[in-house]
């Protein structure tokens, strides 16, 4: 890779401002796992001259409860999510997520705020030296299209892109009806993901995501995960789905469209039912009315279809 | 027999510390990619980026302008013109191959023939990361040329031709001659068949995943030069880089620290990977007066390495519904690159495993083997691989047709040439080895250490409580046997009575420094403890393995015990010339070594150390060598009966161990998820030499064998040719986490071939393992896959297609 300069500023306020003042070639880096891979690899559209570290500026980690919320920093290590007494007692989706997530070595580099934020694993987006000038990049094509799509979208394009979000702890974050808090603004977190291309999120480039807030959540949750692999590895279809003591339902899937998919049809299907087998298996088959496979020419993505059926069923079950 | 054997043994059968362990473990291991040398440059070769393609126009000003960037090499630089390297076919040591001929390699073509192939330019700077920014930094015009990835699409007659006009092609030119094999008939067998089916198969294109990448430093000592290198044959290499840089062998040193893994890659020295980056770096390192390091990124290493070759086709079975199998029809595609070499090897392993361990009589076989736009094939985690699948898949099938369990249909059919398992330990017998049924045995202890009887079931018939189908699964096979016809080891007597086993470094990871001072402690009499292999470069006298891994035990414990004895006849020779009045009117066949002393066999307590003769041995105190002797094995005498077909050397090979593994998973049918909950590797070493290593490679085996069945394969574009997941990450090899246990068992029939009948073990379990799971994802979903790896969306996909 080549020499880049890094910044550690010790507030928000001055890492944003390191940003402003460097809009094209200056990145956030969290625990690196995913910005410093991508440098390595050539494949960012402007090779970064500096990186700015939010590792020195106190108060961005942390998981407590706090009046109605629960609030969980946002460089807090993903392991300490998935080591949390409390949110495996009570928001035991997102610690399940954390849990699924990479390795033990990566949970304890990463951050919560990495992994919401992480570029898709597109392997065209993601092969070296940009050697795919895909749409994401600025270019015309997406080569998933006519190429392999195993892993690609089910849920349609985003302006002609078949990527997908690979986060694991988005699907739970969504569940859990959480919100970013940036040092500008609070977005809830549907919204935080962007449709837009190239980007990843609707945050502004000198944007910082300082921690997530979640309600008070006092139902039962569950996060599930189908990968090739048990460990490092990315979804090939994860989902969470959390029900809360009223009965009302949050599902949502992810790696199944570039940003994580809200499946209001599964909740509706299950609203005010006594969960069954029967019941869950229909409200998979109800989040995936929607879906589409893109054939390509390769291993069609036609199984993600059933798979997300599968994981819907799971997660609500799971909350049995 | 295998205890009372075991009894006789002081050092073999007992675990030690391994000799390599403190300091793998602690990080002070050596490798190659650890040699950083003073002053050192770094060099890079640019690799093809696209499936076939010819530079048009290359412009290297903006990598030039980057600080730290000390030289460029391109493909029209007159310093490199008629620049050729040494191919397959053009050493006396490989001639043996193929009888195929190719031209000398380019050394840095404008044209590459695969994505990742090394050509067009190299970057030669202070640092690697300069190196990989300049690279990048490169401006490169391609012309993009036809290209084609599967072998069956290439001897199609519209298909691009790769090398037009090369005479030893045969079909529309990319088909490389092949092997055609039968025996029997065929036919008549299939019509005599209770039922007659056909499967599809196919192995995916796998790379070796060493942890080390390939990388080479040089450095020249006036007009000799030194090469530190992260390969499996330094003789080789040296004979090789001799070649290409027109050099005396003796002119060249290969110095191999340890190897971050090998499996077989590192043994093919002929690969731009191992002679084209030594090449550079001595070239480099001549030109700037400075030592080089070349060395391949782990993309490039995902890209431009041999791979195992991808292979799809069908096989046809014949058989009855007692299980007994009257015939098997072998049709493969096998895709290769550079074509020629060992292809010829994958297509014969497609049907000897039937020839070798079954009475099947009548067997046929098909190979089409064609050039690809794929990388060069060769034979790493083992060349047997479609061999020992094909026996496997067609024991499950044919058990699953007719609800038979799988063990009885290995019993059934287990044999040799054609013959029952009676036919095959006659030959034994009549050698006077042992003959104990190695397939019964190895069946027995795994379904008693498996719960082999209460756990199989029907195919589909067992749903668990967490909604998972249950499955179990069983493969069977040869243990290796393999033995290479020439090695020479070295042992040398130290002043203190210690010895050295002398012998080129290879090291594969396999705790071979540990087993074999255990062998040599045994053979010559002397404590463990006193003996150790301390490996040396190219230059040492003896060629220990070549090659190691496969026939690594069994061809080094023969020589070892070879010269074992000549050391211990030379020690007794020194011990009566002393005059000691312990050895008074003795000969030396009189005389017996065992735990470090020497003594008379008819009066044990008058011993004398082994050191108070060797020390003896040193006219002077300084003199670094004491008693040597050379121990050579030129080969293994098992012609013991004639074969008429088969290996290129007609040779013959009975293989009387055996080897069998038992699988137990459970499959989502959600996610088309497979959860392996357990394993149990039973494989007949023969004798077993280190506890530890073979239960280790047992583990290691059962691994590489799952990983290739379950998740790892080369993913391409098609549109494009491009490999898609050239990293750890996407290319996916097994974890820890995606088994939960293991078990390894160990038979002992004296039966495998090497000294005291021992074995090889680890790369056998490697290679049987894919085939069970294949088998075991059967009896739990009831559908047939066979095609692999087993991923989710093919256990989907057939789930599908079932309903």
């Amino acid at each position: 890779m080549k020499n880049f300069k890094q910044y550690y500023p010790t507030t928000v306020d001055e890492a944003a401002k390191y940003l402003k003042e460097n809009p094209k070639d200056t990145y956030i880096v969290g625990g690196g796992t995913d910005v410093i891979g991508a440098m390595k690899d050539f494949i960012l559209p402007t090779y970064p001259v500096a990186l700015v570290s939010l590792d020195k500026i106190p108060g961005l980690t942390g998981i407590k409860e706090e009046g109605d919320y629960l609030i969980i920093g946002a460089m807090t290590k993903v392991e300490d999510l998935a080591m949390s007494d409390l949110l495996k007692s009570k928001y035991t989706c997102l610690a399940e997520a954390a849990s699924r997530t990479a390795s033990p070595h990566l949970r304890e580099s990463g951050t919560v705020g990495g992994n919401l934020c992480q570029m898709t694993r597109c392997w065209y987006f993601r092969h070296n030296n940009n050697q795919f000038d895909c749409v994401r990049k600025g270019g015309s094509t997406c080569y998933a299209l006519t190429g392999e799509t195993r892993f690609h979208s089910i849920f349609g394009l985003t302006k002609m892109c078949a990527a997908v979000n690979p986060s694991d702890l988005a699907p739970a974050m969504v569940a859990l009806n959480a919100v970013a808090v940036t040092n500008k603004k609070e977005i809830p977190i549907e919204k935080l993901w962007s449709f837009a291309v190239p980007g990843s999120t609707t945050l502004d480039h000198d944007e910082i995501i300082t921690s997530f807030k979640i309600p008070k959540f006092t139902g039962k949750s569950c996060f599930y995960k189908a990968s090739v692999r048990r460990t490092i590895d990315f979804p090939i279809v994860n989902g969470a789905c959390a029900i809360d003591a009223s009965g009302n339902a949050r599902i949502c899937l992810n790696a199944v469209a570039m940003t994580p998919h809200r499946c209001t049809e599964a909740e509706e299907t299950i609203k005010g039912k006594s969960i069954t087998e029967s019941l869950a298996a229909e409200a998979g088959a109800a989040a995936v009315q929607k879906a589409k496979a893109i054939p390509g020419t390769g291993t069609s993505n036609e199984y993600k279809i059933e798979i997300a059926k599968g994981v819907i069923k799971k997660v609500i079950l799971g909350c049995k | 027999m295998a205890d009372e054997y075991k009894d006789d043994f002081l050092y073999v059968g007992k675990d030690y510390r391994r000799k390599d362990g403190p300091e793998k473990a602690m990080g002070t291991a050596i490798y190659a990619s650890d040699i950083t040398l003073p002053n050192s440059l770094f060099a890079k070769v640019m690799t093809c980026p696209w499936a076939h393609a010819k530079i048009k126009k290359m412009d290297t000003s903006k990598a030039e302008k980057i600080e730290g960037v000390v030289d460029i090499i391109r493909y029209d630089d007159p310093r490199i013109k008629d620049t050729k390297l040494m191919s397959s076919w053009n050493h006396p040591f490989t001639a043996y191959l193929t009888e195929n001929v190719e031209e000398l390699k380019d050394f840095l073509p404008s044209e590459g023939f695969y994505d990742g192939e090394e050509m067009g330019v190299i970057i030669v700077a202070e640092s690697e990361d300069i190196c990989e920014e300049a690279m990048n930094a490169v401006e490169v015009e391609w012309e993009q040329l036809p290209f084609v990835l599967d072998p069956e699409d290439s001897i199609k007659k519209d298909a691009p031709i790769y090398y037009p006009g090369r005479e030893t092609m045969i079909g529309n030119g990319n088909e490389i001659p092949g092997c055609e094999f039968s025996m029997g008939d065929v036919d008549k067998a299939f019509k005599e068949s209770d039922e007659v089916w056909t499967v599809p198969v196919a192995e995916p294109m796998i790379n070796w995943v060493g942890a080390e990448m390939p990388q080479v430093t040089c450095n020249w000592e006036g007009e000799d030069v030194v090469v530190y290198a992260h390969t499996q044959q330094p003789y080789d290499l040296s004979l090789y880089t001799a070649a290409n840089l027109g050099l005396k062998q003796c002119q060249v040193k290969v110095i191999t620290p340890y190897s971050g893994g090998t499996f077989g890659e590192r043994a093919f020295v002929q690969h731009f990977n191992d002679q084209g980056i030594t090449y550079i770096a001595a070239m480099v390192a001549k030109q700037h007066k400075r030592p080089c390091k070349c060395f391949i990124n782990r993309a490039d290493q995902f890209r431009s390495a041999r791979s195992q070759c991808y292979m799809h086709g069908e096989i046809k079975i014949g058989a009855n519904k007692n299980g007994k199998i009257n015939a098997v029809s072998i049709k493969n595609f096998t895709s290769h690159q550079r074509a020629g070499l060992w292809i010829t090897g994958s297509a014969y392993s497609g049907y000897d495993h039937f020839t070798d361990n079954t009475c099947v009589q009548n067997i046929k076989m098909e190979d089409h083997c064609a050039v690809t736009s794929q990388p060069p094939g060769w034979w790493f985690r083992c060349e047997q691989n479609i061999g020992s699948y094909n026996l496997g898949i067609v024991n499950s099938e044919v058990a699953h047709k007719f609800g038979l369990d799988p063990t009885d249909v290995a019993i059934l059919n287990n044999g040799y040439e054609g013959h029952d398992v009676d036919y095959l330990y006659n030959i034994a017998k009549e050698h006077g080895l042992p003959t104990r049924d190695s397939l019964k045995a190895c069946i027995e202890t795994g379904k008693k250490a498996f719960g082999w009887d209460s756990k199989f079931h029907a195919d589909g018939a067992k749903k668990l409580p967490n909604g998972r189908y249950h499955g179990v699964g069983f493969i069977w096979d040869h243990a290796w046997n393999d033995n290479v016809n020439t090695i020479t080891v070295g042992l040398s007597l130290n002043q203190d009575g210690s010895v050295n086993i002398l012998g080129q470094r290879d090291d594969l990871g396999t705790n071979d420094k540990t087993t074999y001072s255990q062998i040599a402690a045994e053979c010559i009499g002397i404590p463990y403890e006193m003996v150790n292999y301390r490996c040396g470069d190219s230059t040492a006298p003896f060629q220990l393995k070549n090659p190691g891994g496969s026939m690594g035990v069994i061809s080094q414990s023969r020589g070892i015990m070879r010269a074992a004895k000549k050391l211990r006849t030379a020690i007794f020779d020194k011990a009566l010339t002393l005059n000691l009045p312990e050895f008074k009117d003795a000969v030396v066949d009189d005389l017996d070594l065992k735990e470090g002393y020497v003594f008379k066999k008819s009066a044990p307590n008058a011993k004398v150390h082994i050191s108070d003769i060797a020390a003896t041995c040193l006219p002077y105190a300084t003199q670094p060598w004491g008693i040597s002797c050379k121990g050579v094995i030129m080969v293994y005498d098992t012609n013991v009966t004639k074969r008429k077909w088969g290996y290129p050397d007609g040779g013959t090979r009975p293989r009387f161990a055996r080897q069998c593994h038992f699988i137990e998973v459970e499959v989502d049918p959600d996610t088309g998820e497979i959860f392996m909950t357990n394993i149990n590797n039973v494989v007949d070493v023969g004798v077993v030499i280190s506890p530890k290593s073979c239960r280790g490679q047992a583990y290691g085996g059962a691994m590489q064998g799952l990983g290739r069945a379950y998740s790892e394969e080369y993913i391409y574009d098609k549109t494009y040719g491009v490999i898609l997941n050239p990293d750890l990450q996407e290319y996916k090899i097994v974890t820890m986490l995606d088994f939960e246990t293991a078990e390894a068992e160990l038979e002992e029939s004296h039966n495998a071939g090497g000294e005291w009948g021992c074995g090889g073990i680890g790369e056998d379990v490697a290679t049987l393992i894919p085939a069970i799971l294949s088998d075991a994802v059967r009896n739990a979903i009831g559908v047939s896959i066979t095609e692999q790896p087993i991923t989710p969306d093919k256990i989907i996909m057939a789930l599908k297609d079932k309903k």
